[in-house]
């Protein structure tokens, strides 16, 4: 009897419980300072702010003691930096911003995502929207908006594939270090002399393919590829996928990348990632964004490399297109989200950009810092200012483009494996098509 | 013709029953808490289309339908159950061994050391865990295929093959649990009567005999207690491949536990993932309860 009684009441709780979570609303949102009140210098109150990028902590550290202009406008205000680890962050986020006061005021995000799909991050206030606009580079602008608002301040805009080439296997295999290949024909063309194959397998790469690890890393390397071959991954409404990256360009670029790796033998599937590849010497060439120059006088000052343009493809030069749009965002719901944009403020300005980008080795966001010593005397500049010149190409901005990104990765990786390029891309169309429905409603 | 009187048993006190479940309280509290509020919440989501951020529409049985029949599910579910299947016979096996071996040792002096070494992995975390082995396994400069090629052989794509992946995280798995199940399997073998060996020796039992009847059944229960265990944590197989292959090659290695990460947390779908947690969790019942049934043996003989 006892245990009866006991055994309804506490399913009598569980659906209660589970009921009283059922009801269609947002979490509690926190009430938000009236947007026309002034903002007292004497504000007392503490702005938590989330990283999560592992490769950028010395950036919460510099942000931590360097954005004077709010500390001095706001001496009672205390900004507190969190670093996130990024193997787990999705998981924070989403702990913190569903408990309401656990969330951060502050967080670097990806705007498409936090911005477009989950709607926990407010669009930046109109002179921001002005600021942002008239001087952050026009490059790369479109990845960081939704429907054409800014909805927050970039953290680098990392302008894109270059291609990376070891000057010491160019010259052994009778090529000109000076002259590297141009065009998509010429790549293969100088693959098939740089690769070494011993006993049937390869041994060097003739060019390093990114064929394993995280499906967005594999969709967001073979993006200059398909754009270089007049294809994308869906369309510029994000209504579908179909005819896009199912369509015959893009094809015919997954099928060039499957002829690397299956018919050429030019690129291996075993040797290992393309960074770890090239700085050991096991690659002649790969593609890889400014930063990888840093990485490689660290990691392998013995490796003599040269950095040059991407190649152009079918459809011309693949022009500067972001998978991964990460910015400095303000929580929507956040209490003090008048302070959080005051600091925001603070930081955009292009001496504490440029100062970010030498700091963390990559490319700055603001217009008139692409002038600067530090990038016109890059290695890779020539890359940099081709980037520059040809403008910017496609932006994925729908809500759920990583998870897209996660689909489309992986079906290249089958691909690259030996999987038909028509089928196999013509079966991740339906699962895009899903999630950019999911997108819309 | 006898009359049997049967002594009625004593019936509990009414008191004792009360002060039964003070005692219980706290602990039956954190299970409420920690577990059935939980599991039940999860069946309730389990019937919505679900996010953590505001829409929450009952649809039913549709998430069931859509994730029972999917080829995602049906991906993870075996790669989940062959990844058991490869870690729970080999790592009982190779602990039972190395058990053995602990307690053949003539020389008691040294043993310590030798079990604190076989034990060190298992303090670790299994995400520790994945990175060393990366290290190990990296087709290019890893010490795998360093000590391969150094006795002639080619070097092996390891973590990076279709084929291999699993049977790789199933390497770094068994080393990281052995030292474990060692330990739980040691403290059995040192509860063996010795007299039970002298007596066998007597009638001129040999080794594998003395295994086969004596060793092997008075160890059931810390053999049942390893089995199940292990069963338990193959199945709920995450921090390896979410670490080291993030799933790949080409899905190779996800497991149920990572696409309900990947579904609740990246994707913002809590009411299928919520049904892999169900699937998880009714699986894991039966094969715990069918192990239990099927290995655990009368002794008493």
């Amino acid at each position: 009897m006892h245990f009866k009684t006991i055994a309804a009441t506490s399913a009598l709780v569980l659906v209660g419980i589970g009921l009283s979570g059922c009801a269609t609303s947002a979490p509690v949102a926190t009430s938000a300072p009236d947007a026309t009140s002034a903002l007292s210098a004497d504000r007392e109150a503490t702005i938590t702010v989330w990283n999560p990028q592992d490769q950028w902590r010395k950036t919460s550290e510099f942000l931590e003691n360097n954005v004077e202009a709010f500390k001095a406008q706001y001496p009672n205000v205390t900004v507190e930096f969190v670093d996130v680890p990024y193997g787990q962050y999705e998981a924070r986020y989403v702990a913190g911003f569903t408990s309401g006061k656990n969330a951060p005021d502050i967080f670097m995000g990806q705007v498409s995502y936090y911005g477009g799909a989950l709607g926990v991050a407010a669009e930046a206030p109109e002179d921001l929207q002005m600021l942002f606009e008239e001087n952050l580079t026009p490059v790369t602008a479109g990845n960081f908006k939704i429907d054409g608002k800014w909805f927050g301040h970039p953290v680098s805009t990392d302008l894109g594939m270059q291609l990376f080439y070891n000057v010491d296997h160019f010259a052994a295999a009778g090529l000109d270090p000076a002259n590297p290949p141009k065009t998509f024909k010429e790549l293969r063309e100088y693959a098939n002399k740089l690769a070494v194959r011993e006993g049937g397998k390869i041994t060097r790469n003739g060019m390093a393919l990114r064929y394993s690890g995280s499906p967005t890393g594999i969709a967001d390397k073979a993006l200059p590829y398909i754009h270089a071959f007049g294809g994308r991954m869906y369309a510029e409404d994000y209504s579908t996928a179909e005819g896009y990256l199912n369509g015959k360009e893009t094809i015919a670029a997954v099928q060039y990348m499957q002829d690397l790796a299956q018919k050429d033998r030019v690129s291996s599937l075993e040797l290992g990632s393309p960074d770890d590849t090239f700085a050991q010497g096991l690659s002649a060439m790969t593609f890889r964004e400014g930063w990888y120059e840093g990485y490689l006088d660290a990691n392998a000052p013995d490796v003599k490399y040269a950095v040059a343009p991407y190649p152009e493809g079918d459809a011309g030069y693949p022009k500067v297109s972001l998978l991964f749009n990460w910015a400095w965002m303000v929580n929507e719901r956040s209490e003090n989200k008048d302070l959080a944009w005051e600091w925001i403020r603070a930081m955009s300005n292009p001496e504490t950009d440029l100062k970010l980008a030498k700091l963390e080795g990559y490319m700055p966001v603001w217009s008139e810092n692409f002038n600067d010593p530090y990038v016109v005397g890059r290695n890779d500049y020539i890359a940099v200012e081709k980037q520059l010149n040809e403008g910017p190409g496609p932006a994925y901005n729908a809500p759920y483009t990583n998870q897209i990104a996660i689909e489309v990765g992986q079906a290249i990786e089958a691909a690259m494996r030996g999987a038909d390029v028509e089928q196999t891309l013509n079966n991740v169309v339906v699962k895009v098509d899903e999630l950019l429905k999911r997108g819309r409603e | 013709m006898a009359i049997l009187h049967l002594t009625k048993r004593a019936q509990p006190r009414r008191s004792d029953t009360k002060r039964a479940y003070l005692f219980l309280a706290p602990a039956l509290l954190f299970v409420l808490l920690l577990f059935v509020i939980p599991v039940g919440y999860n069946i309730v989501i389990s019937f919505f289309n679900w996010s953590a951020f505001g829409q929450r529409d009952f649809v039913w049985f549709e998430n069931y339908l859509s994730v029972l029949s999917s080829e995602r599910f049906l991906n993870a579910a075996g790669n989940t159950a062959y990844f058991t299947m490869l870690v729970v016979p080999v790592g009982v096996v190779l602990s039972l061994i190395v058990a053995l071996g602990f307690n053949a040792l003539m020389f008691r002096k040294g043993t310590g050391l030798l079990r604190a070494l076989y034990f060190a992995p298992v303090v670790a975390s299994l995400t520790a865990v994945a990175f060393v082995w990366l290290w190990i396994f990296n087709p290019s400069y890893g010490l795998a295929n360093t000590l391969l090629n150094g006795l002639g052989l080619p070097g092996e794509a390891w973590l990076t093959s279709e084929s291999q992946v699993l049977p790789s995280l199933a390497i770094m798995y068994v080393w990281a649990r052995l030292g474990f199940n060692v330990i739980i399997l040691v403290a059995g073998l040192n509860a063996i009567d010795r007299s039970y060996y002298e007596a066998a020796r007597l009638d001129g039992a040999g080794p594998f005999k003395m295994l086969w009847s004596i060793t092997l059944p008075l160890l059931n229960r810390q053999l049942v207690l390893v089995v199940s265990v292990e069963i338990m944590n193959a199945l709920k197989l995450f921090e390896l491949p979410f670490v080291a292959t993030k799933g790949g090659p080409v899905g190779a290695s996800k497991s149920m536990v990572t696409e309900i990460y990947e579904l609740a947390f990246r994707q913002d779908q809590w009411g299928p993932a919520s049904v892999y947690v169900i699937a998880l969790f009714v699986f894991l019942i039966v094969i715990t309860g069918v192990v239990r049934k099927v290995f655990t043996r009368d002794i008493s003989e």
